[in-house]
């Protein structure tokens, strides 16, 4: 590209009394570890894979500390290598 | 450029316009929405262009796509191209690039043009075929590397049909070995040409096959610097929604269509649409020769179906569907033409996991011809069975075969 824009002029605060957008509704991720599934927040079980969420988070918690142990144990262990 | 922020939802503000410069067009292609060919007999001026431009810009556009026909072949389509800029838009262009000629990308890109999404809808003989023109893949291929050559950013985009969709893997080695950075697919939809050509359409069933595949190459076409970006009809809500719409954080998904509330749509004779492919019967807001950019945006109600949309708008199976209020049955456009009305999707992957679940898949049947008009649409019947039901003998494909000789561009060295 050899031309370069020039100061924009494009008003980006446009906005008119007459319209208003909607927001769409934001899913989330069922936290199951074989499901992920989009879901609506606030319910209890996951329509996907029936498990409680409650339970699937802390699952899902515990397994990302478990790898993240495991990443730091790896990390060390190939930086002794290095350094020996 | 074209992401969209919750103030713009909010304001309904038009951010992305995909604008139809001209209807004439060098290809012939079977799918095409618009029948392009000929020019349209009242396309707008020079100065109406700029004049566009300008209330777009004063509408909070931030990116300008220039389409056809091709977009190319009007003389003044460089003066846009710089006139966009001149506002601080974002200029894009979409085309077959059957005619994107080393002088014609010199001059587009310093007219300022960012980027260019070059059609490669399968393999050689193919893309011939559904393009209409023989050589076409072969001056497409050699477009990309040209437009690469003068900074501009290139992506290729394709459409998914019966044709095509077997040959995906292959197209994705070919433009990446081209040069290309994005990779946008779409399914073919039922309008204009495609109409008279059902046989192109893939049947909502075959998503169950096709997905998993389109998948794979998503993420194999990552790893080789490769973005694949699912149009507006891919997905949705199915095991794949993370990677189609994901983002980095894998948490994003399909938002429900956007037509009238963030993107708009302009023909070549100054119709204002909420979607450049909507249909235009029933979807035309008016006339920039009649009424200003903003007081047809505003006020038509062809434009505001989307914004007034509520989940009691989604209809058939899609209504008991339980994404039915976050994806309001996909994309409109590819319902509407097929039904007559938006809001029940057979082609959508959660559903057809769901159908096949129940041991169930659909089927589209043709049962009312288009008229033959630019934009124009047929009728088709939903066929629900069982999903070990005997298919119908296949009908013998009416495409013509592709027209002229190749046509000779200069290699890049």
């Amino acid at each position: 590209m050899t031309a370069k824009a020039k100061k924009p002029i494009a008003n980006r605060g446009w906005r008119h009394a007459r319209i208003k957008g909607r927001l769409p509704v934001a899913l989330v991720r069922c936290p199951g570890a074989e499901c992920g599934q989009f879901i609506y927040p606030g319910g209890k079980k996951c329509p996907h894979c029936g498990g409680v969420l409650v339970t699937l988070k802390r699952k899902q918690l515990a397994a990302l500390r478990k790898a993240e142990k495991a990443a730091e144990t790896l990390r060390r262990i190939l930086g002794a290598v290095s350094e020996g | 450029m074209r992401g969209v922020s919750d103030d713009d939802l909010r304001a309904c503000r038009p951010v992305y316009a995909v604008w139809e410069i001209t209807l004439k067009c060098d290809l012939a292609c079977n799918h095409c929405g618009s029948r392009a060919g000929k020019a349209r007999t009242q396309e707008l001026s020079t100065d109406e262009c700029l004049d566009v431009v300008a209330q777009l810009a004063k509408l909070g556009c931030r990116e300008v796509t220039i389409i056809g026909g091709e977009a190319y072949l009007r003389k003044d389509w460089t003066e846009i191209i710089r006139g966009i800029r001149r506002h601080g838009m974002q200029a894009t262009m979409t085309s077959g690039g059957k005619n994107l000629t080393e002088e014609r990308v010199a001059a587009a890109a310093e007219a300022g043009l960012q980027g260019v999404s070059i059609s490669i809808d399968g393999m050689e003989a193919t893309h011939d075929r559904i393009r209409g023109v023989q050589g076409s893949w072969k001056n497409a291929i050699a477009t990309i590397g040209r437009i690469k050559a003068h900074g501009i950013t290139v992506g290729c985009n394709t459409q998914i049909n019966a044709l095509s969709w077997r040959e995906l893997p292959q197209v994705m080695d070919t433009i990446i070995e081209a040069g290309a950075t994005q990779w946008q697919t779409q399914l073919t939809v039922a309008m204009g040409n495609a109409v008279d050509h059902p046989e192109l359409l893939l049947q909502p069933y075959q998503l169950l096959e096709m997905y998993p595949m389109l998948a794979e190459l998503y993420i194999a076409g990552l790893e080789r610097g490769l973005l694949m970006v699912p149009g507006n009809n891919i997905g949705y809500f199915g095991p794949y929604e993370h990677l189609w719409r994901g983002g980095p954080n894998r948490d994003g998904h399909w938002l429900g269509c956007n037509a009238g509330q963030n993107t708009i749509g302009l023909e070549a004779d100054g119709t204002i649409k909420g979607c450049p492919s909507l249909p235009t019967n029933g979807y035309a807001g008016g006339n920039i020769r009649d009424r200003s950019l903003e007081d047809i945006w505003v006020n038509a109600p062809e434009l505001n179906f989307t914004r007034d949309r509520t989940v009691k708008d989604v209809w058939g199976r899609c209504g008991s569907c339980y994404y039915a209020d976050a994806c309001r049955g996909g994309c409109s456009w590819t319902t509407t033409v097929l039904f007559g009305k938006p809001g029940n999707n057979p082609y959508c992957h959660y559903r057809t996991l769901q159908l096949a679940k129940e041991g169930k898949r659909e089927r589209v049947v043709r049962v009312q011809k288009a008229p033959g008009l630019p934009f124009d649409q047929g009728r088709f019947e939903l066929i629900e069975e069982p999903l070990d039901a005997p298919l119908p003998a296949e009908v013998p494909s009416t495409l013509p075969a592709p027209r002229g000789r190749a046509v000779r561009l200069p290699v890049l060295t």
